[in-house]
């Protein structure tokens, strides 16, 4: 990849971990401006761990974190809130704050950081619905949907701003195939038109060959990152065994009997 | 010899040193909290949850607050008569019940009443939140969560609280009056004048004014500890039930602490 403008996000030997416990070290990687990035990795191997440490919810054990050339990681209170401003993310299970409706959850940033008129907010609230396929679900409270609809309704919160950056921890999981499909169509437009650079957890295989630019692979027992590329050459041109069998369709399925020997076998 | 006995001092240290931080803990979030108060003054905060807590913490709780504090004034009222009566003084109940209700009663069972009623909410609540990653959702967009959801219920405790305590003082009195009536076969308005007679307009706001400080441990043990509950079903409930205790404790400490400040100038 020839490096014109400076990278998204740069992280240097970087090691994460609760407390005493490492869940990840010496990672070395970079999200280039305006590509969707994925992390791909079996269920805890410290994705989403990952991803909190990049949009500086944890400090980690050993060192640094840059977005847009800026330390998140050095950086004091008041910047890091200033940096984290610039974000959009999603969480796991959606994330919404469940005193308020669907339409105030997302109309929460907008208050905050804008001096949109209360037509404006609403507007730009019934705009980010549609995008996720939410139209009339404003007045809903979060407790009223269902998983996949919470999710889309967390994207939708995530976008309320326009942010240029945009983290997404398992946005398809637990969709349907079509609504799922959708989301990549979301994701692709989000890259292409508004030029935003998109880091994004997942499980799914068929969505990371339509959207992702690049990859990185974690590994649970090294705790490192096992493969880093396009994911179409990865699975095509890989020396690792591993990361061959966790790209091809049935990846997953030998990904599982996998764990299942390892915990058959002492 | 030397190298042993310092050994077994750095184990005691060990032993000392979690609970030396979870001392310090507290001071941290009142610090961060306090921090954030003319922040608050210049962009007020979102009128919403304040008017949802207001409706909680005070007209949901006022029915139940009547009721302990008018069942309290009974209560008080029947054990003084038991012993006024040996002395054929069976008038100074009113005194006995009146001034023990707004000295120190009414305050009391209205903190302790709001313990229950709000503080393990409070702290069930923001346990919650941390769970389902809502408190991550409120950093990564810019905003402080501790302020973003302590400060609508800080003040709706300050001001609901007050109000709650003149209810309960006035539900004792006349639980006392009840009994009065009833059982001593007092005038109304003799047991009226005789109350009005022992407690003055100081000792009143005296009282009510206790209820400033119980609310603010109400709320920041509530909140602390739903913050610092673990990251599961188990440590949201027990979050919970730190709250009430700590703040049962906290209440207490505060009272004795008032109770003497006041006696200095001589209430
Ligand atoms: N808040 C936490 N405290 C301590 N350990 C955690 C916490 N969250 C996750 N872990 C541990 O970190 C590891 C990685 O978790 P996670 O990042 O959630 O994995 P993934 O998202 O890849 O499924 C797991 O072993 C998990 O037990
Ligand atoms: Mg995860």
């Amino acid at each position: 990849m020839t490096k014109k403008n400076k990278p998204e996000i740069e992280v240097k030997d970087l090691t994460i971990g609760y407390g005493k416990n490492v869940v990840l070290e010496n990672l070395n990687f970079q999200v280039e401006s305006g590509e969707i990035f994925c992390i791909l990795g079996g269920s805890g191997c410290g994705k989403s761990t990952l991803l909190k440490h990049i949009i500086g919810l944890y400090a980690p054990l050993y060192g640094d974190i840059l977005i847009k050339g800026n330390s998140i990681v050095n950086a004091d209170e008041q910047r890091r809130r200033k940096i984290m401003r610039e974000f959009g993310v999603t969480y796991q299970g959606g994330a919404l704050f469940s005193s308020m409706t669907v339409a105030e959850n997302i109309a929460l940033p907008l208050e905050e950081y804008t001096n949109l008129s209360e037509e404006e907010i609403e507007k730009t609230v019934e705009e980010k619905l549609h995008m996720v396929d939410l139209d009339g679900f404003g007045d809903y409270m979060p407790s009223e949907l269902s998983g996949g609809m919470s999710k889309r309704a967390g994207l939708a919160r995530a976008l309320a701003l326009d942010p240029k950056l945009l983290f997404f921890d398992e946005p398809s999981a637990g969709l349907d195939p079509i609504t799922s499909a959708e989301l990549d169509r979301l994701l692709l437009r989000l890259r292409d038109t508004f030029g935003a650079t998109i880091v994004v957890v997942t499980h799914e295989l068929d969505s990371v060959f339509a959207i992702a630019n690049r990859v990185i692979m974690l590994d649970k027992q090294t705790k490192s990152i096992m493969a880093e590329g396009s994911p179409v050459l990865l699975r095509d041109t890989s020396p690792n065994e591993k990361v061959r069998a966790f790209l091809n369709r049935d990846g997953l399925k030998s990904d599982v009997a996998e764990e299942l020997r390892i915990t058959e076998v002492p | 010899m030397k190298p042993k006995t310092e050994q077994q001092l750095r184990a005691i240290s060990r032993h000392f040193r979690p609970l030396l931080q979870d001392g310090t803990r507290p001071v941290e979030f009142i610090g961060r909290i306090a921090a954030e108060v003319p922040d608050l003054l210049r962009h007020g905060m979102r009128g919403r949850d304040f008017r949802y807590y207001l409706d909680l913490c005070g007209v949901q709780a006022l029915p139940i607050v009547l009721l302990i504090c008018l069942l309290m004034g009974m209560v008080m009222a029947i054990n003084g008569q038991i012993q006024l009566s040996k002395f054929g003084q069976e008038l100074l109940v009113a005194d006995a019940v009146g001034l023990v209700v707004v000295k120190e009663l009414g305050p009391l069972m209205v903190a302790l009443v709001m313990t229950g009623w709000a503080g393990s909410a409070f702290a069930a609540e923001i346990g919650t939140m941390k769970l389902d990653e809502q408190i991550c959702a409120l950093e990564t967009m810019g905003i402080r969560p501790e302020s973003f959801l302590v400060f609508p219920k800080l003040s709706a405790m300050l001001l609901s609280m007050p109000l709650l305590t003149i209810f309960g003082n006035v539900a004792g009195i006349l639980g006392g009056m009840l009994v009065g009536i009833t059982i001593m076969k007092i005038t109304p308005v003799a047991y009226w004048t005789r109350t009005l007679e022992a407690i003055n307009i100081t000792t009143f706001v005296l009282g009510v004014l206790k209820s400033f400080p119980f609310a603010i441990l109400v709320t920041f043990a509530g909140c602390f500890c739903g913050f610092n509950a673990a990251n599961n079903s188990q440590g949201v409930g027990r979050g919970a039930t730190k709250a009430v205790v700590s703040s049962i404790f906290l209440i207490v400490v505060a009272d004795v602490i008032i109770t003497v400040l006041y006696s200095f100038i001589g209430y």
